[in-house]
């Protein structure tokens, strides 16, 4: 068995103990699963250890995504009431038409002001909708995403957007909302060994069920710049070595018999590796000087300890398998 | 006592030399979960 919420706890205290600050985010649908049927009492219990769990790691922020509203606002209202930092921009209540958990919430760290800001998926299934009935509205993600980051500019250092709207939205975002230093998504249950990047803004998800963590280090020198993945360089450096790769082969074929058509693609060749050498520079020299960024994907073992706290609260539950 | 007082100085003074010796400002780890779904003990499936 990978992961669990027990191991999980163990593994952000172990994290915790270590010299530089950890921040615990959640980027929606924590508590329920759309594919689950049947006893919701035993799916109410199980959300609310996972809540209990949530505010032990001490979590600052947790967007509410679709599934999350699967038994209705009274059991979030419950769980934010409780000290769990719900976040939602765009969830509003459908009378007041106000964002009805904090829209964004930041934090200080080491100087540096860090915003999450949270964002729903429009167009509930109709289980989700049959729980929230005409309580809600979800407004355009774009919009609330454009008007938050306007909001927060001059707030804040550093911008964080927790999503539950998958990936292909997040890039829209991305590309549309210019200032997002990262989106920490979620909806697919994707896998990401390396971060997407979309203009200056880098998306990730880490997968599902508590299985992995994903871990992202930011190193920063100056806050308000942007950030570079760590692993670039090694990227291009691998990509130079493929080229060269590819020149060797085709000057052994022309060598083999002479070809006008090999000469050009060994030049065009030729011409994307300078670029990517420049790009090598660039990089290196930006890692130099600049804010830089390491994504790992922590995988929750088997040797990670289970936090006994929490082991004994799922004994007192007695719920033995999801 | 002004020997010693010095001496703290520098050592401090190193110290901090040393704490910003890569130029960082701050080191955050940002920890992520997501679409957890309500597992506690989550399986492949």
């Amino acid at each position: 068995m990978l992961g669990g919420i027990a191991r999980r706890v163990t593994y952000v205290e172990k994290k915790r103990a270590e010299r530089r600050p950890v921040l615990v985010v959640e980027s929606g649908d924590l508590f329920f699963d759309i594919r689950e049927s049947g006893d919701s009492q035993k799916a109410l219990t199980k959300a609310r250890l996972l809540g209990r769990a949530y505010r032990r790691m001490e979590a600052v922020a947790v967007n509410v995504g679709d599934q999350d509203l699967l038994h209705g606002l009274d059991f979030l209202r419950e769980e934010s009431s409780k000290g769990l930092p719900l976040i939602s921009a765009n969830l509003l209540d459908s009378s007041s038409k106000t964002p009805i958990f904090p829209p964004y919430l930041i934090q200080k760290v080491s100087g540096v002001r860090i915003a999450f800001f949270g964002l729903i998926p429009p167009g509930f299934r109709p289980a989700i909708q049959k729980a929230v009935g005409e309580t809600v509205l979800v407004k355009d993600p774009l919009e609330t995403a454009r008007e938050t980051v306007q909001k927060l500019r001059g707030r804040a250092d550093l911008i964080v957007l927790l999503s539950d709207l998958g990936l292909e939205m997040d890039r829209m975002i991305s590309r549309a909302v210019p200032g997002i230093h990262f989106i920490l998504g979620g909806n697919e249950r994707r896998l990401f060994v390396r971060a997407n990047q979309e203009g200056e803004t880098y998306i990730f998800q880490s997968y599902e069920k508590g299985m992995y963590i994903g871990k992202l280090l930011l190193v920063i020198r100056n806050p308000t710049s942007s950030f570079q993945d760590k692993l670039k360089p090694d990227q291009i450096l691998r990509e130079i070595d493929g080229m060269d790769r590819r020149i060797r082969t085709l000057q052994r074929d022309r060598d083999r018999q002479p070809q006008q058509n090999v000469d050009q693609a060994i030049q065009f060749i030729t011409q994307q590796k300078a670029q990517r050498e420049e790009e090598l520079r660039n990089a290196r020299d930006f890692l130099s000087r600049g804010n830089y960024f390491l994504l790992t994907m922590e995988l929750m073992e088997e040797m990670i300890p289970e936090d006994e706290a929490v082991q004994r609260w799922i004994a007192e539950t007695k719920v033995e398998q999801d | 006592m002004r020997n010693i007082f010095i001496m703290l100085t520098l050592a401090f003074s190193v110290l901090l030399i040393y704490e910003n010796a890569g130029g960082e400002l701050a080191e955050i780890t940002l920890l992520h979960t997501n679409n957890v779904n309500g597992h506690l003990f989550p399986c492949f499936s």
